[in-house]
């Protein structure tokens, strides 16, 4: 067992700013006193996944999206073998983990855009209506995605007796020699 | 391709029809929440303009030391259109006789009145504060100075 070094200070840092944005703005979207501070948070956390985007397209190790593809098939597979008791350890995201992430991060994404089109009423797309079930959807949705995605890491921090949240914050994950794989060799799992 | 275009076709049409519905729904979301409001308490005489426009214009002191009234945002005529006291975003007018898009959508209407009620008095307000509030929107329909 060995200590290896996996999510670097952006990611850590974007990770708990997102939760603190979405928490914020998820607090405060009822009353209309606290409106300017939800769509501040809102817009901290639409830059917070822009900055993400931008990092997850550069070489940046694991934070790479190459080294989490976004592969629905192996996410299937994944969930199927971890149910079989016999998923692979990986150092990095898991093909069901990357799914909810890019899910969340396209729903996070049409959350603030349809929120600044609501907030600015009337502004390019005219229809009110429309844009406000969008923002209803897509944050609620978001929301679910957020219960999956953290169920989703208790559950391997559990399975793998691998603290993932420590992990998310130190930045170091705890990882078996054996299983030890590099990004690239994702692919050859499957 | 065609399928998508057929859907957003339907999804606008769908919208276009919402919006084309009239004082109708509003009439009839009023005498929704008059029944309640009977079924609450018998005594309840009917709707009314009056304690309508009462409820509008009542400033009410907050916890959080702000004073307020519906019309602090949507205006002493909610005929004309509204200013966010908190943000200065301009709201479309609130009469559903100027504005046929109001109170259509009754789950939006509902959502509308329990926030807004929670913001200014502290709490939702009551089936009887909601049916003399739409009736008194009902008698607003000359915007005081042209928009
Ligand atoms: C801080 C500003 C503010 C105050 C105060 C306020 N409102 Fe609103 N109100 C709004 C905004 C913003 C909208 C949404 C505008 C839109 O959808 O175009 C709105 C819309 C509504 C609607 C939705 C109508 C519809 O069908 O679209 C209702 C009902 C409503 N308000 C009731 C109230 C009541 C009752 C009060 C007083 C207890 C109140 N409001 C006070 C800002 C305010
Ligand atoms: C607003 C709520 C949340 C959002 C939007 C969110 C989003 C994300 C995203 C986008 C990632 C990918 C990180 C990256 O590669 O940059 C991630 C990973 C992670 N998140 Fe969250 N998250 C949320 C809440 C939480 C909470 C509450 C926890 C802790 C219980 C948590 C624990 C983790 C962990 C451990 C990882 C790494 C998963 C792995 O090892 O594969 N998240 N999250
Ligand atoms: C983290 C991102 C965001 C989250 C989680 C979020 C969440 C929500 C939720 C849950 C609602 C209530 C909607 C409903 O249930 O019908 C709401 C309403 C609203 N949001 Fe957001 N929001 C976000 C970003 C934004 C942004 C960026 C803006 C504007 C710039 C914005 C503007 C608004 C407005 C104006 C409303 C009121 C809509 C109405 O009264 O119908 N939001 N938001």
């Amino acid at each position: 067992m060995i200590l290896k070094y996996v999510w670097d200070p952006f990611v850590r840092i974007f990770h708990w700013s997102l939760v603190v944005a979405f928490a914020v703005a998820f607090y405060t979207h009822a009353s209309e006193w606290d409106r300017l501070i939800h769509i501040r948070a809102g817009y901290v956390a639409g830059a917070l996944i822009l900055a993400r985007i931008v990092w997850g397209l550069m070489r940046t190790g694991y934070a790479s999206f190459d080294s989490f593809p976004l592969n629905p098939l192996w996410a299937v597979k994944h969930l199927y073998r971890v149910m079989q008791g016999q998923a692979k350890h990986y150092i990095g995201h898991n093909p069901t983990g990357a799914l909810v992430i890019y899910a969340m991060l396209a729903t996070g994404l049409i959350a603030v855009i349809s929120g600044w089109l609501v907030f600015n009423e009337g502004w390019l797309i005219d229809e009110p209506a429309l844009l406000q079930s969008l923002h209803h959807y897509s944050t609620w949705g978001w929301l679910a995605l957020v219960v999956i995605h953290v169920s989703g890491v208790l559950v391997e921090s559990i399975l793998h007796r691998d603290n993932l949240i420590w992990a998310m914050i130190t930045g170091c994950k705890r990882v078996c020699k054996i299983n030890e794989r590099r990004p690239q060799e994702i692919k050859d799992n499957f | 391709m065609k399928k998508l275009n057929f859907a957003l076709l339907a999804l606008l049409s769908l919208t276009a029809l919402s919006a084309s519905a009239d004082v109708a729904n509003a009439v009839k979301l009023e005498k929704k929440y008059a029944t309640f409001a009977k079924n609450a308490n018998p005594e309840y005489a009917g709707p009314s303009a009056v304690d309508g426009k009462f409820f509008f214009n009542r400033k009410i002191k907050l916890a959080n030391g702000k004073e307020a009234a519906c019309a602090s945002c949507h205006t002493a005529n909610p005929a004309d259109q509204g200013k966010h006291m908190v943000t200065g975003k301009p709201i479309k007018p609130l009469s559903p006789m100027v504005n046929h898009k109001r109170f259509s959508d009754v789950e939006k209407v509902e959502e509308q009145f329990t926030e807004h009620c929670n913001d200014i008095i502290g709490s939702d307000c009551t089936a009887a504060e909601k049916a003399n509030y739409i009736a008194y929107l009902l008698t607003e329909k000359t915007p005081s100075t042209k928009q």
